[in-house]
C-alpha cells in the first residue's frame, strides 16, 4: 500500500463517503452528543479509537477463522476442501458484534484502570458507542471493500486499519461542525415545531449537500 | 431462580454459553435449510447474465485455468449454440467478468465475445454500488409501466434491457478508443461520466483478461483469429459439465 | 400489567413511534427508504427480528442473570437476524443485493436492544410480542411515509412504476440530504401538529371552567380558534 492509497482511503473516508452524512452511519449518537462542542470532542475521540480498533481485530478473525480459504485455521485442523469452510454466511454478524462488544468493555475497564482522567473524559461515551452502526458498518465494510474472493487484497489489513481511522476522523469532524451550529442555534429563532431534532435533521441535511460538494475528488 | 445463584460467576458463564450453543443449533439448522436454495440462487444469477450477453447460446462451459498473466485462478466460459452433450455444438463465443473501479464501488461487468474474439455480443454488469440516480442508472430500465399497470394485467414492457448496456451489443472490440479520460462513441450516463467510463474499463479488463488468461493470440492472417489456448501451454484444471478432450476445436 | 393488551400494539404506532416519538433506528431509517420496496423489505426483516428476539428474552427473562443480559440479548438478536439474512439470500436475492449492510445491521438497530431492555425483559410474552408487532408496526408506518415522499419526489416512481409521464424529479430527494431534509421537515410537522392539538385542548378546556362556573349559555361561547366551546 503506497502513500496514493493511504491518501485515497483517508480522503474518502473522511470526506468523499463520510460516515455519518453519506453513508448513514452513527446517526443515534451523532444526534445524541452533538449538542455541545466538548462531549463531540469527546465522543469523536472515542469513536476514532474504537473504530480503529474494532477494524484492526474484526479482520484477523474474519481472515483466520471465518473465511473459506487456505489461511483458515479450521482448515488446518481438520484439513478438506479450503472452500468448503464458508462460516462466513452464517457467524459473520454475531462473531462481529460479540467481537466488537467484548472489546469495547475490555477497553473501558483498561481505561478506567490505567488512566482515570482518560476515563472521566472519553468512558462514559464508549458504552454508547458499543452497539453503534457506525463501528459495526465499518467492519463490515472493511471486509467488502478489502477481500475479493476471500482473499486480501494487498495491504488488506492495512487499508482496513486505516479505513476505521478515517471513518472515526470523518464521525468528529461531522459532529464537531454539527455541534458548532447547534450551539448557535440554541440562541436562534427557531420555530417553535422545528426546535430540537427537526432543526438538527436539517441543518444535517443542509451539512450532507455541503459534503456532496466533494463527490468526484477520489 | 434464585437472585444469588444468579451472580454466581459459573450461572453467568453458564448462561451465556446454554446461549450461545441454543443460538449456534438454530443457525446450524437455518442454514442448512436455506444453503442450497442460496447457491442454486447464484448460479441462477451467473447463468441469467450469461444469457443476457448470448442470448442465443444453449451450451455454457465454464473453463477454470490459470491465468497466464499473474498464475491466479481465472474463470472463462466457452458458449457454444447447442447443449453441451450434443455432439455437432459449434463455438459460437467467449463470455468472461471484468472489473474496473467505479465512482463508489467496483463495478463487476459479464460480458460475451464472439469467437473470433473480435466483437462484444453483449454486456451485463452484475455488481455496482453506484449513486442511485445518476450512475445507478447504468442498470436502468427505462420504465414505461405506469401505476394503474399494477392492477391490469397486461404487462407494459417484458424484462428491457438497461439502454447504458445495450449500446455495446455487436460492438467491434477495436472501436472502444480512449479519449482523454472518456471513450469515443460512448453514449454517457448523465451526469455520471464516472462510472460510464469504469463501465467501458471493466469491459476492456474483461477482454483483455480472456484474451491474456487463455493466451489467445490473434492470427498471423489477421481478420480470422481463433482461440488457442487449449493446444498451448495451459492449465485447464477443472471442466464443469463434461467435455469430449483437448483439440475438438479447429483452428 | 397495568394497560390493556391492545395499548400495547397500538402504542408503538403514534403515540411512542419509534421513529418519530422515540427517535430510535434513524440509521436505516435514511439509508434504505430510497425506494418503497427497500422500505418494506426491511420492514419486515426487522419487524420480525423485534418479535422474535422479544418473545425469547421474555421467555428466558427469569433465566437470565443481569450481570449477562446484554451478551445474552446481543446473541439472541443477532442469531435472528442472521436467521433474517440466510432466509433473504435464499428466496429475495434482489432485496439482499439493494439493502446491502443494513441487513446485518439490524442487529445494532438501536429500536430491537431498546425494547428487548425496557420491555421485553420485564413483562410476558404476548404482552411483548404485540410491542414487538407494534413498534414493527410503527416503524414500518415511518419506513413507508419516507420512502413514498423520497422515492415520488426523487424518482418519479412508487414501487417502480411511473406517475406521473414527463415528470422529471428532484435528484436530490433520494440521495442523502433528502432524507435528512425528509425527516427533519416531517418531524417537524409532527409536532406543529400535536403543538396545535395541545393548544386547542388547553383552550377548551379553560373556556369550560369559565362556564361551569359562571353558568353562560353554551351558545355565547366560543373557543380561541373559533370553535363552540361545549
Amino acid at each position: 500500500m503506497n502513500v496514493g492509497d493511504a491518501f485515497a482511503i483517508l480522503i474518502s473516508t473522511i470526506f468523499v463517503y463520510n460516515f455519518v452524512l453519506s453513508r448513514f452511519l452513527g446517526l443515534c449518537p451523532y444526534m445524541g452528543v452533538s449538542k455541545d462542542t466538548s462531549s463531540a470532542i469527546g465522543m469523536g475521540m472515542a469513536v476514532i479509537f474504537v473504530m480503529t480498533l474494532a477494524s484492526a481485530v474484526t479482520w484477523p478473525v474474519y481472515r483466520f477463522l471465518l473465511a473459506p480459504s487456505t489461511a483458515n485455521v479450521w482448515y488446518r485442523i481438520f484439513g478438506g476442501e479450503p472452500g468448503s469452510y464458508d462460516l462466513t454466511r452464517v457467524l459473520r454478524t454475531i462473531s462481529f458484534i460479540l467481537v466488537i462488544a467484548s472489546l469495547v468493555q475490555f477497553v473501558e475497564l483498561f481505561i478506567r484502570k490505567v488512566s482515570p482522567g482518560l476515563y472521566r473524559a472519553l468512558g462514559i461515551y464508549i458504552a454508547l458507542i458499543t452497539t453503534n452502526c457506525a463501528v459495526l458498518g465499518v467492519a463490515v465494510l472493511n471486509i467488502d471493500m478489502f477481500f475479493k474472493n476471500a482473499e486480501p487484497v494487498p495491504g488488506s489489513y492495512l487499508k482496513a486499519i486505516l479505513q476505521g481511522f478515517g471513518a472515526g476522523i470523518g464521525f468528529t469532524l461531522a459532529m464537531v461542525l454539527m455541534s458548532a451550529i447547534r450551539e448557535r442555534l440554541e440562541l436562534a429563532d427557531v420555530p417553535e415545531p422545528l426546535k430540537g431534532m427537526p432543526i438538527a435533521l436539517i441543518v444535517a441535511g443542509l451539512m450532507s449537500m455541503a459534503f456532496l460538494g466533494f463527490a468526484g475528488l477520489i | 431462580m434464585n437472585d444469588t445463584i444468579k451472580e454466581h460467576p459459573l450461572a453467568l458463564i453458564g448462561v451465556l454459553a446454554a446461549v450461545c450453543v441454543i443460538a449456534g443449533l438454530a443457525l446450524g439448522f437455518v442454514s442448512m435449510a436455506t444453503s442450497e436454495r442460496i447457491d442454486a440462487e447464484k448460479r441462477k444469477a451467473e447463468r441469467e447474465a450469461l444469457l443476457v450477453v448470448h442470448p442465443d447460446a444453449k451450451g455454457f462451459e465454464e473453463v477454470k485455468t490459470e491465468h497466464k498473466g499473474d498464475g491466479k485462478e481465472f474463470t472463462y466460459y466457452r458458449v457454444y449454440d447447442k447443449p453441451l452433450d450434443d455432439e455437432d455444438k459449434t463455438l459460437v463465443g467467449y463470455a468472461c467478468e471484468g472489473r474496473a473501479q467505479g465512482y463508489s464501488s467496483t463495478i463487476v461487468v459479464t460480458i460475451g465475445l464472439d469467437a473470433d474474439a473480435a466483437t462484444i455480443t453483449g454486456i451485463k454488469i452484475t455488481a455496482q454500488q453506484e449513486t442511485p440516480g445518476l450512475g445507478a442508472n447504468c442498470e436502468q430500465i427505462a420504465s414505461n409501466k405506469y401505476l394503474w399497470a399494477m392492477f391490469s394485467k397486461r404487462d407494459g414492457a417484458a424484462a428491457r434491457e438497461p439502454r447504458f448496456q445495450a449500446q455495446f451489443r455487436e460492438r467491434n472490440v477495436d472501436s472502444l478508443v480512449r479519449e482523454g479520460k472518456s471513450f469515443r462513441d460512448v453514449r454517457v450516463l448523465s451526469g455520471a461520466t464516472i462510472t460510464t467510463n469504469a463501465v467501458v474499463r471493466a469491459t476492456l479488463n474483461a477482454i483483455e483478461r480472456l484474451r491474456e488468461g487463455s493466451g489467445w493470440t490473434p492470427d498471423a492472417v489477421g481478420g480470422g483469429t481463433k482461440k488457442g489456448g487449449r493446444s498451448r501451454a495451459g492449465s485447464d484444471a477443472t471442466r464443469r459439465e463434461g467435455d469430449e478432450g483437448p483439440g475438438e476445436e479447429t483452428e | 400489567m397495568s394497560r390493556p393488551l391492545s395499548q400495547e400494539f397500538t402504542k408503538g404506532f403514534s403515540k411512542t413511534n419509534p421513529v418519530f416519538v422515540l427517535l430510535l433506528g434513524l440509521c436505516p431509517t435514511l439509508a434504505v427508504t430510497t425506494t418503497v420496496s427497500n422500505a418494506v423489505g426491511m420492514a419486515v426483516a426487522a419487524t420480525f427480528v423485534l418479535v422474535g428476539s422479544n418473545v425469547i428474552i421474555s421467555l428466558a427473562r427469569d433465566i437470565i442473570p443481569p450481570k449477562v443480559r446484554i451478551p445474552c440479548f446481543i446473541v439472541v438478536i443477532a442469531t435472528f437476524v442472521t436467521i433474517v439474512e440466510l432466509v433473504m439470500q435464499a428466496y429475495a436475492p434482489p432485496l439482499y443485493k439493494s439493502l446491502g449492510i443494513f441487513v446485518p445491521l439490524i442487529v445494532v438497530n438501536c429500536i430491537i436492544l431498546g425494547r428487548a431492555e425496557a420491555f421485553a425483559s420485564k413483562n410476558s410474552v404476548g404482552a411483548s410480542t404485540l410491542d414487538g408487532l407494534g413498534m414493527g408496526v410503527g416503524f414500518a408506518w415511518a419506513l413507508l411515509l419516507l420512502a413514498t415522499v423520497r422515492e415520488v419526489l426523487g424518482n418519479g416512481t412508487f414501487l417502480g412504476y411511473q406517475l406521473v409521464p414527463g415528470f422529471r424529479p428532484a435528484l436530490i430527494m433520494i440521495l442523502p440530504p433528502g432524507a435528512f431534509l425528509s425527516l427533519g421537515l416531517m418531524l417537524g410537522w409532527i409536532n406543529w401538529r400535536r403543538m396545535r392539538r395541545e393548544r386547542r385542548h388547553a383552550g377548551r378546556r379553560t373556556i369550560l371552567d369559565i362556564r361551569t362556573r359562571t353558568g353562560v349559555g353554551r351558545a355565547a361561547l366560543r373557543t380561541d380558534d373559533g370553535e363552540i366551546g361545549r
